[in-house]
């Protein structure tokens, strides 16, 4: 794929082994995709078809074997534990499936956490937006025990948003929370992807979360199988039948 | 970072306390320290007091107590590097979180220096608190206590040092035994953040350790063996033993001795589960809990160390003190026993033959002998030298009591039986010569001019025979022995009397033989007592209290030791929630479990504790060779009894010390434990 003005982030023959000789599992093969700004991006796949792996590699969360990783202009596969650690601080949010939340801290301690860790101010109208937007203002003050899963969740989607970074990763953010919260999230999600520009890039499992992203990207044994643009539901799910069927059928 | 870190301390707050208190012990003592030198600087040299005018030295005594506050605090230190290595583990998925959302690994490592640094800074001024508080109560009991101590006013002197210096070192050991756990936190990878990562200390970790472990044994070990070696030599160099290689040569074992410790401790994570694999294949046929336990054990040597290394070090103090204490004894007795002939004798003017029949016919008395004596002089080599000349029926009587070759003495009237070597003059007598006994009339003993002297004296002239039997008496410096019918026809005159004994039994039967012959004698006075046994008696007396000394100044190393023997068998059982929930889960009964700690507690007791008695072995012979060579030859003892204590009282407290953390294993239901933390 070409690299456009709009592109914030782009894998160039992206390859990930783990282990070697005869136990060595080829999570990645030679991926190469990029991802534009202001859009909602849903990695798929049955579980082992390397899509955590494409994120954790993507976010600077695990190193590569091979290929280069270009974000916001810079390969990040060359940068060092402090880079990377900056990196994420100001321009990566994260929300994971679980243990998103620092328990001893109350919700707006972990929302700012990112902030508190650079010693930075908080911007209170940014602060005060988002957490209106996401329905948390008389949840602040409670610890994660305290909150619901789909509270926490937000919260964490709060926490990836406060320092408003270039991109938002998510790993299956609905795998923990029942339909009505799964619901909620992922509209949280689209909405910060419409409202406030974001770029946000989901790995999930699940048809009807990929659903509500722009474009669904279909990973099996490490490659890029299908680029699909506004996945629906039900077409998504017959995907992924197909290629469990295949897999099992090899 | 400051909230953060300080929010992370208040939720595992419980986990810390062990810790706390070892510092606040540590540091509890060395205010006390210097409490204690102030006490006494202003006690003895103060004004109106018993020194005053003299120059200080209390600084003496305070750096000697110092050092056994620097050493609790070292074993405290081991406390603490266990109790936040086990923190670290804990928090590893917060930590990952904190590095996903951008904390960076420097940020890390320096919240748990400052956490340590705080409970460093909080536990010893507690510490102090307590040293001054235990001070003050010292102060106001001794004169309570009645008698002579009625007048005594203990002042309780804050000083600076009695503050800073506790504080200073108490924070300072908290935060650098912290840096191991420190760096591991900084090896903490954001992605554990998703999925746990099981642990395993990093090869390059265990390499370092393996590798300054063996540095240190090998060179604690050659200077201690150098320090026994060059003593050897100077003792038996053609000059002797001259004080600077004395000094050298004992600093360079004693430094020997420390460096090869620490390299044990260190190195201890390699060796401590080899040495209990076997313990383990034996204990693992008992049942199934037992199988548990030892796998454990083989499982995690950081954890086994851990618990080992605090009972190791508790159990050496101790044992180096007993063994140095044994040995000293038993030399102190055999040398003893070389230079007195005689168990007990005792002389004296006033001495009746009432008296030693008594004395003779006393409960564990083998043989007796005894006779009448006589005061004279005579020359020897140009000097004049006292001598007592004791009438004894015959050769084999004195023979009955003596520990000297009496073959082919003859004492018949007219011969006399003296000592080769003189005690006083050093000088030996040949004999086979006549020699002219000056032999006064007037009570043995009492000082007489001349003049005097020469009207009451008799010459009298004897056949001498020597043999080499030592201090008879302490008062002369020759003891002469006659046959008693000189004594009988008037040729020798009787002015006091004397009477020896052969004691039975072993050096503790015989202390209480000595203990009735000295109430049979009760308040006779003028009396020459003499004999092995009575100076061994002193000097075990003296042994005794210094080991007492010593022993009180280590229990607080060996208090600390024992709380970390309890904090690590509580952490470990901490970092193994969900192993435990998960053997709870598929079947394990809560005794089983139980008794599963309690297996792997005595393995690691045991164990360590063994260890221990032989290392501390090594170093109590070591030290007595270093300190009495130079004039003893060292008998080197075992004491069973003291050893046998010693792996009790060990054992005991590991098990104790497990079921606190037991109890709290079994009562968490597994399906807590095996939710998410």
């Amino acid at each position: 794929m070409a690299y456009t003005n709009t592109t914030v982030i782009q894998a160039i023959g992206l390859t990930k082994d783990y282990g070697d000789g005869e136990a060595a599992v080829h999570a990645l093969r030679d991926v190469d995709v990029a991802f534009e700004q202001g859009r909602f991006t849903a990695i798929m796949g049955p579980s082992g078809s390397g899509k955590s792996t494409l994120m954790h590699t993507l976010s600077g969360l695990d190193t590569v074997t091979a290929g280069e990783v270009i974000f916001d202009g810079r390969d990040i596969t060359k940068l060092n534990d402090n880079e990377l650690t900056l990196m994420r601080r100001h321009d990566v949010g994260f929300v994971f499936q679980n243990f998103n939340l620092l328990p001893m801290f109350t919700a707006e301690q972990n929302i700012l956490m990112p902030l508190t860790l650079a010693g930075e101010k908080s911007d209170r109208e940014w602060f005060d937006r988002l957490t209106t937007t996401l329905g948390l203002t008389d949840r602040l003050r409670h610890r994660p025990n305290e909150l619901s899963g789909g509270q926490q969740q937000r919260v964490a989607i709060a926490r990836a948003l406060i320092t408003k970074p270039k991109v938002v990763f998510a790993d299956e953010p609905t795998g923990a929370l029942d339909s009505a919260s799964s619901a909620e999230v992922l509209g949280f999600l689209r909405g910060s992807v419409r409202e406030f520009g974001q770029t946000v890039i989901m790995v999930t499992h699940d048809p009807v979360a990929a659903s509500y992203a722009d474009r669904a990207l279909v990973v099996a044994d490490g490659r890029i199988v299908r680029d699909i643009s506004d996945p629906e539901a039900a077409a998504m799910s017959e995907l992924l039948t197909d290629i469990r069927d295949l897999k099992t059928a090899r | 970072m400051w909230s953060i870190t300080f929010q992370l301390m208040k939720k595992n707050a419980r986990m810390l306390v062990p810790a706390g208190i070892a510092i606040l012990v540590g540091s509890a003592f060395i205010a006390g320290t210097y409490l204690f030198g102030n006490a006494m600087r202003q006690m003895l040299y103060g004004d109106g007091g018993p020194l005053a005018n003299h120059a200080d030295e209390t600084q003496i005594v305070t750096t000697f107590l110092l050092a056994f506050g620097i050493l609790a605090l070292l074993v405290a230190a081991l406390v603490i590097a266990n109790t936040f290595q086990v923190l670290v583990a804990q928090r590893r998925r917060t930590l990952a979180l904190l590095r996903t959302i951008g904390a960076k690994s420097g940020q890390l490592y320096r919240s748990v220096v400052l956490e340590a640094a705080l409970l460093g800074l909080i536990a010893s001024a507690l510490g102090v608190l307590a040293g001054w508080g235990a001070m003050a109560a010292v102060s106001a009991v001794v004169p309570h206590l009645g008698g002579d101590f009625a007048n005594i006013h203990v002042p309780v002197i804050l000083s600076w040092q009695v503050v800073v210096i506790p504080i200073a070192f108490g924070t300072v050991v908290t935060m650098l035994a912290s840096c191991g756990a420190a760096r591991s936190a900084t090896a903490v990878s954001p992605l554990e953040a998703l999925r746990p990562i099981d642990l395993s200390e990093r090869a390059s970790a265990r390499r370092g350790r393996a590798v300054i472990g063996t540095l240190l044994l090998v060179v604690g070990v050659a200077l201690a063996v150098y320090g026994a070696v060059a003593l050897t030599q100077a003792i038996h160099s053609p000059q002797g033993l001259s004080d600077a290689a004395a000094n050298t040569t004992l600093l360079s074992a004693v430094a020997g001795c420390g460096l090869t410790f620490i390299g044990l401790v260190v190195t201890a994570t390699f060796w401590m589960p080899v040495l209990m694999k076997g313990a383990c294949a034996l204990v693992s046929r008992i049942g199934p809990s037992s199988a548990v336990a030892a796998a454990n054990v083989r499982k995690n040597p950081r954890r086994i160390a851990a618990t080992g290394t605090a009972l190791l070090i508790g159990v050496t103090l101790v044992s180096t003190i007993a063994t140095g204490a044994a040995t000293l004894k038993a030399t102190m007795g055999e040398t003893l026993d070389s230079r007195y002939s005689v168990d007990f004798a005792l002389s004296g003017a006033t001495l009746t033959e009432t008296t030693t029949d008594k004395l003779a016919s006393t409960e564990g008395v083998e043989a007796s002998v005894s006779g009448p004596t006589a005061y004279a002089t005579m020359t020897d080599d140009g000097h004049e030298v006292g001598v007592l000349l004791v009438g004894v029926p015959s050769v084999d009587a004195l023979a009955s009591v003596m520990h000297t070759d009496l073959s082919g003495v003859t004492l018949d009237s007219g011969q006399v039986l003296l000592q080769s070597v003189s005690a006083v003059y050093g000088t030996t007598f040949a004999g086979g010569t006549t020699a002219t006994f000056d032999v006064s009339s007037s009570a043995a003993g009492t000082a007489l001019s001349t003049d005097e002297a020469a009207d009451a004296t008799k010459a009298v002239t004897l056949s001498t025979e020597t043999r080499d039997f030592r201090s008879i008496s302490t008062m002369y410096a020759r003891v002469g022995f006659v046959n008693e019918s000189m004594f009988a026809d008037g040729t020798l005159p009787s002015t006091g009397r004397m009477v020896m004994l052969r004691l039975a039994g072993d050096s503790s039967a015989q202390s209480a033989t000595i203990q009735r012959l000295t109430a049979e004698l009760g308040d006779v006075d003028g009396l020459d007592v003499t004999g092995p046994v009575v100076m061994r008696m002193i000097w075990n007396a003296i042994i005794d209290k210094l080991l007492l000394m010593l022993v009180a100044l280590l229990a607080v190393a060996v208090l600390i030791a024992l709380i970390g023997v309890a904090n690590t068998l509580s952490l470990s059982v901490i970092e193994r929630t969900r192993e435990s929930a998960t053997l709870r889960a598929i079947g394990m009964t809560k005794g089983q479990l139980r008794r599963s700690l309690a297996v792997e507690a005595l393995v690691i007791s045991v164990t360590s504790s063994i260890t221990g008695l032989v290392v501390g072995t090594a170093f109590g012979f070591l030290g007595s060779y270093m300190v009495m060579s130079s004039f003893s030859t060292l008998v080197f003892t075992v004491d069973w009894g003291q050893y046998g204590l010693i792996l009790l009282v060990a054992v005991v407290a590991a098990l104790l010390a497990s079921v606190f953390p037991a109890r709290r294993a079994t009562k968490t239901s597994p399906v807590e434990a095996l939710a998410e933390a």
